[in-house]
């Protein structure tokens, strides 16, 4: 098991890349919080699921955007299961990925951008600053935001969006160089398309075909993919990669 | 007690009297859940090394409690006020605070040490003269050997089993002339007291000039070895005494080891052995409910055999405090059990800074 | 398979010997057999030999031929130097790599320039070494080292042997040294390299291994001897203490202690991290052994990192050096010695959450224990550190005060302006050396070892006084 016994935390777990992540992470050994924000049910299911194979994961409600609810949390997290190790900032703010009911670029106001920022940004802040002090105390952890490979090649240009995660990647580099003496490592993994996830439903089969049409391995990201990368993250297998951001995407974008 | 404290100590007894459906792994993870669940500060301790219900499976997982732990915190599942025993460490390294061990009932500290007693000291007879020279329990009630020295009396002594140890300390010129009128009369003896309570006598004999011829199966028990006594002989040597003095050889002589913070006892395997094979076994061992692992000074892994660590006990009677605990003495593991080489002297730097121990000692 | 002198004496001399394989190497080390006789026997010759050329040598030439011995351990190729290289950390657990370095380091205070600034740092004119010379207030003087010192090493931390015995041949003094059987190695191979410059000064050298306490061997050392200098702990001086007697010169260097005062202008974002390195690296080399480590650090508050982060960032390093340059394997009791502190402070931390401990987990490697209040404290070595908080450095410098007897370096992180309050203070309570935090462990030549005069506490003037001079004149039979 590649995460045993460790401590993680997953935002946005109740389902999509997120629940993946919860499950894999807690199959890899991991005692999982499975953060939800409005779904209770689903977040459950995710619990109730990972408890089949005999796996620890417990439900933990907080907005992310939130900081007090996220600081609660993070303690009762910590507290409960004796620190953290892992964090996943998979969260963000609703968004609809459709094609053709996107807003373009002069129809896209501040307020959107400002409420991905919310979600992608604030969030991840509001969860690493609540983590980072028991980090230091174990003086290791490990920080995974999940950025978008639509920030190296916006197929469809979903601008606030991508540009919150981009903002989220610089986020991710710049706290891994204050963090790395702390024996801390931040990193992105940045999906290409996910399917079958309810965000990626409203995806036209004609914009997913041509998205593999330009992939080199011929088919859509699965949530699996995804949360192998970020198991790989989060186990000693990456105990000296910091700061990097890893395309889960099939080979769309390579840099 | 609380009702799962009750059913608790109930499952240690019946698993102390072979009586019980679980093994010894099976019941010393439930035991460890229930700790975990009601000796708070033990809690504590274990989160700090991650170590909880969800992930000791193994009865070797189980994090031992230094036994400074018995100073610094109150270890006890039950509420240490209603306890009918505490036990306390004599305090010979810091008068100031002693390590103390809660017995919400004596039930399973009797029955610890009574069926390994019969086993370990008087495998060949019920019951026997016993000559105790260290104080019995009236004298100390918060001393866990006065305990055993008086269980072992009236459980194992035959009528005229006495006490020598009174107010006034060792009455050396009555053990003389006991010991003399056991002679006499041909009857077994066993004498039994810590360590450093021999020295007394043995000066004393020594100094009169007295020997003594004891019958065939008498037997000597000591305890407690020479760790912080002013006067400090080779364990071969006092050995050496006794055959001298006592006539006992050494395949007669048991030492037993036993701690305040433990509930159970471990012993030379001398007169059992020879009682058994004829082969006389040095090595020291304990009951089926106490397994003692020997650990790398360094990291605190198991050593294999032969190599020497500290000494660390899963004692199941143990089960209001913790039921493992890791002490501070030095032992090696062998084929028939394993031997102590006792507690850790402090350490002199190799170079010119002072270290924390000397500045200690010259502090003194 | 290689055989191994661990010990030198004049040629003249025999000794029967006896062999013991090093453990983990191809060698093999030769003992001495040492008797009281022969203890005698050694001193004799080496004092005779002393007067015979040693005593005739200008100190000029003296420092010469050291540099030229220091020269040659300066190549990374000299034979002695790869020898050492490859012994000294088996015999003392040291990580090679930092024996390598150290020793590099630590020779090149030996230079020339440096020797000679040794001198002129004691005495106005070195040349009194070798004759009477003119003094400023008229007169004249000169300066006799003892005719012969019997050094008593102990310890394992490579060098200092060295320094000693250099001390000794400086004043023209035959030198005895008896070697701890921790490290009788280097001293000898240093001998070796002055045998090679110059044979017959070498000869006035004898260096003996030895278990420490057997006092039939030390008194025979001790009476052959015009000065003892003893290195170790206080058990060691004491015994040694018992057999000089008061007519002779006693010299002690104690264990010691260190400590540091980090304040918060050395903990801004821009230099928090440099600080912590440096401070890693003054814990970790030679593992605390030597007094020039660290033992404590009183961090102040109010900067970029609080001294609660200080503690882990410096855990965190403590851990990358130790990845770097792993630490000595340790006995049974010196590891349990750190077991059971970090036992005590786990078990207070529970009760206490101003006491927080960040160690490493696989073993002992490391340890660092933070105090949430201004404090020192002494720890069991082998890169053991106590972190202290401080709202301001200069309240709690008081803190130091049960340390005073064994008080020796300080690492010191504070802007320029606090320099002299602070070290007004430290020089009060006891402290000797100020130092700059990542050097902790190289004393400058020429340093007060220990608050003292390194030569001076060795040697006696002969004055002759301005008046007899001027009077003398008179009887000049030319006078007129």
């Amino acid at each position: 098991m590649m995460v045993k016994n460790k401590v993680a935390l997953v935002t946005g777990a109740s389902r999509g890349i997120g629940a993946a992540i919860a499950k894999k992470l807690a199959r890899e050994g991991a005692f999982v919080g499975v953060n939800f924000f409005k779904n209770q049910q689903l977040a459950e299911n995710v619990v109730n699921e990972i408890k089949t194979f005999s796996g620890q994961a417990e439900a933990f409600q907080a907005d992310v955007r939130n900081p007090e609810q996220v600081q609660a949390m993070v303690a009762q997290l910590a507290d409960s299961f004796g620190g953290i190790d892992i964090v996943v900032n998979n969260a963000l703010s609703h968004y609809t990925f459709n094609p053709k009911t996107r807003k373009t670029a002069w129809e896209t106001n501040w307020d959107d951008y400002q409420q991905q920022l919310d979600g992608s940004v604030k969030g991840a802040y509001n969860i690493c600053q609540s983590a980072m002090p028991f980090m230091k105390e174990q003086m290791s952890g490990r920080l995974i935001n999940i950025v978008s490979n639509l920030i190296d090649f916006p197929v469809i240009p979903y601008h606030d969006y991508t540009t919150a995660k981009m903002a989220l990647l610089g986020f991710t580099r710049s706290l891994a160089a204050d963090l790395g003496s702390f024996g801390i490592t931040v990193n992105a993994v940045s999906p290409g398309l996910t399917y079958p996830t309810d965000s990626s439903v409203e995806t036209t089969e004609d914009v997913r075909e041509s998205i593999i049409q330009l992939t080199p391995m011929r088919r859509l990201a699965t949530p699996d993919d995804i949360a192998n990368a970020v198991v790989f993250l989060a186990s000693e297998g990456s105990s000296f990669i910091t700061g990097q951001c890893l395309n889960i995407d099939g080979g769309l974008v390579m840099r | 007690m609380r009702q799962d404290s009750i059913i608790m100590a109930n499952q240690i007894l019946s698993f102390i009297e072979g009586n019980s459906e679980t093994n010894f792994n099976g019941l010393a993870v439930t035991l460890f859940q229930y700790q975990f669940q009601h000796n708070l500060p033990y809690k504590k301790f274990c989160q700090t090394k991650r170590k909880t219900p969800l992930t000791v499976k193994k009865w070797d997982e189980i994090p031992p409690m230094p036994i400074q732990g018995y100073k610094e915190l109150m270890l006890a599942c039950e509420p240490p006020e209603e306890a009918a025993a505490v036990f306390m460490t004599s305090g010979t390294t810091n008068p100031e605070t002693k390590g103390k061990n809660y017995h919400p009932t004596l039930a399973v500290w009797d029955g610890s040490m009574n069926a390994p007693f019969k086993k370990f000291v008087l495998p060949d007879v019920d019951k026997m003269m016993i000559f105790v020279l260290s104080p019995a329990a009236d004298l100390n009630e918060h001393s866990s050997l006065s305990r055993y020295l008086s269980n072992a009396v009236t459980y194992f002594g035959t009528e005229n089993s006495r006490f020598f140890f009174t107010e006034a300390g060792l009455e050396m010129k009555t053990v003389a002339s006991a010991l003399r009128e056991c002679e006499d009369r041909g009857e077994a003896v066993m004498l039994m007291g810590a360590t450093f309570a021999y020295v007394h006598l043995l000066d004393y004999f020594l100094e009169k000039n007295l020997r003594f011829h004891l019958a065939a199966g008498s037997r000597i028990f000591d305890t407690g070895g020479f760790k912080g006594q002013t006067r400090e002989i080779e364990m071969d040597k006092l050995y050496g005494m006794f055959a001298e003095i006592f006539n006992v050889k050494r395949n007669m002589c048991i030492n037993m080891y036993g701690m305040t913070e433990l509930s159970s006892q471990v012993y030379d395997q001398t007169i059992l052995s020879t009682y058994e094979s004829g082969q006389t076994i040095f090595d020291k061992t304990g009951p089926a409910w106490l397994k003692t692992m020997i650990l790398d000074t360094d990291t605190l892994e198991p050593v294999p055999n032969g190599k020497s660590g500290v000494i660390a006990h899963y004692d199941l009677a143990n089960w209001n405090s913790c039921l493992a605990i890791l002490t501070e003495d030095i032992g090696y593991r062998t084929e028939h059990g394993f031997v102590i080489l006792g507690r850790v002297q402090g350490s002199e730097a190799r170079g010119c800074s002072i270290a924390i121990d000397q500045l200690m000692q010259s502090n003194e | 398979m290689q055989i191994l002198q661990a010990y030198w004496i004049p040629k003249a001399v025999d000794v029967p010997i006896v062999r013991e394989q090093l453990i983990g190497s191809a060698y093999q080390l030769e003992y001495p057999v040492v008797t009281s006789e022969k203890i005698r026997e050694i001193t004799a010759l080496i004092q005779q030999n002393r007067v015979d050329y040693l005593q005739r040598l200008t100190t000029g030439d003296i420092v010469n031929k050291i540099d030229q011995a220091i020269q040659k351990w300066l190549n990374p190729g000299y034979p002695l130097r790869i020898q050492a290289e490859a012994l000294l950390p088996i015999i003392t657990g040291y990580d090679p790599e930092m024996v390598r370095l150290e020793l590099k380091k630590y020779m090149r205070t030996f230079r020339k320039k440096e020797l000679l600034r040794f001198l002129d740092e004691e005495f106005d004119q070195a040349a009194m070494l070798d004759e009477f010379r003119p003094r400023k207030s008229g007169g004249l003087s000169r300066v006799y080292g003892p005719r012969s010192i019997f050094h008593v090493f102990s310890g394992n931390v490579p060098g200092v042997q060295i320094w000693s015995l250099i001390m000794g041949l400086l004043l023209k003094s035959a030198n005895l040294g008896k070697t701890s059987t921790a490290e009788p190695l280097l001293p000898v191979l240093f001998t070796q390299s002055l045998a090679e410059v110059d044979p017959q000064l070498a000869e006035t050298i004898a260096i003996l291994p030895w278990k420490g306490g057997m006092t039939e061997l030390e008194k025979a050392a001790v009476n052959s001897a015009e000065a003892v200098v003893v290195y170790g702990s206080e058990n060691t001086v004491k015994a040694v203490r018992k057999i000089v007697p008061l007519s002779k010169t006693f010299i002690t260097y104690g264990h010691k202690i260190s400590l540091a005062i980090i304040g918060k202008e050395a903990l801004r974002p821009d230099c928090f991290y440099e600080t912590v390195h440096k401070f890693a690296e003054d814990i970790s080399i030679y593992d605390q052994q030597s007094c020039l480590s660290p033992q404590a650090v009183l961090v102040e508050a109010g900067s970029a990192i609080s001294p609660k982060q200080f503690a882990q960032l410096l855990a965190a390093e403590l851990a990358r050096y130790a990845q770097k340059r792993p630490r000595a394997t340790l006995s049974d009791e010196e590891t349990m010695s750190i077991q059971n502190l970090r036992h005590q402070t786990e078990l207070e931390a529970i009760k206490n959450e101003n006491i927080a401990i960040y160690a490493s987990k696989q073993d002992t490697s490391w340890t660092v224990i933070y105090h949430h209040q201004p404090g020192f404290d002494g720890s069991p070595l082998n890169r053991f550190i106590h972190v202290f908080y401080s709202e301001k450095l200069e309240t709690d410098l008081g803190k130091m005060q049960p340390f005073e007897n064994y008080l020796q370096s300080c690492g010191l992180a504070v802007s320029p302006e606090r320099l002299f309050p602070i070290a007004e203070r430290l020089g009060e309570l006891g402290m000797n050396r100020l130092t700059q935090v990542g050097k902790m462990n190289s004393a400058k030549p020429g340093w007060h070892h220990d608050g003292r005069f390194n030569l001076l506490d060795f040697v006696r003037f002969t004055d002759i006084e301005r008046g007899l001079e001027d009077t003398l004149e008179r009887f000049d039979p030319d006078v007129e």
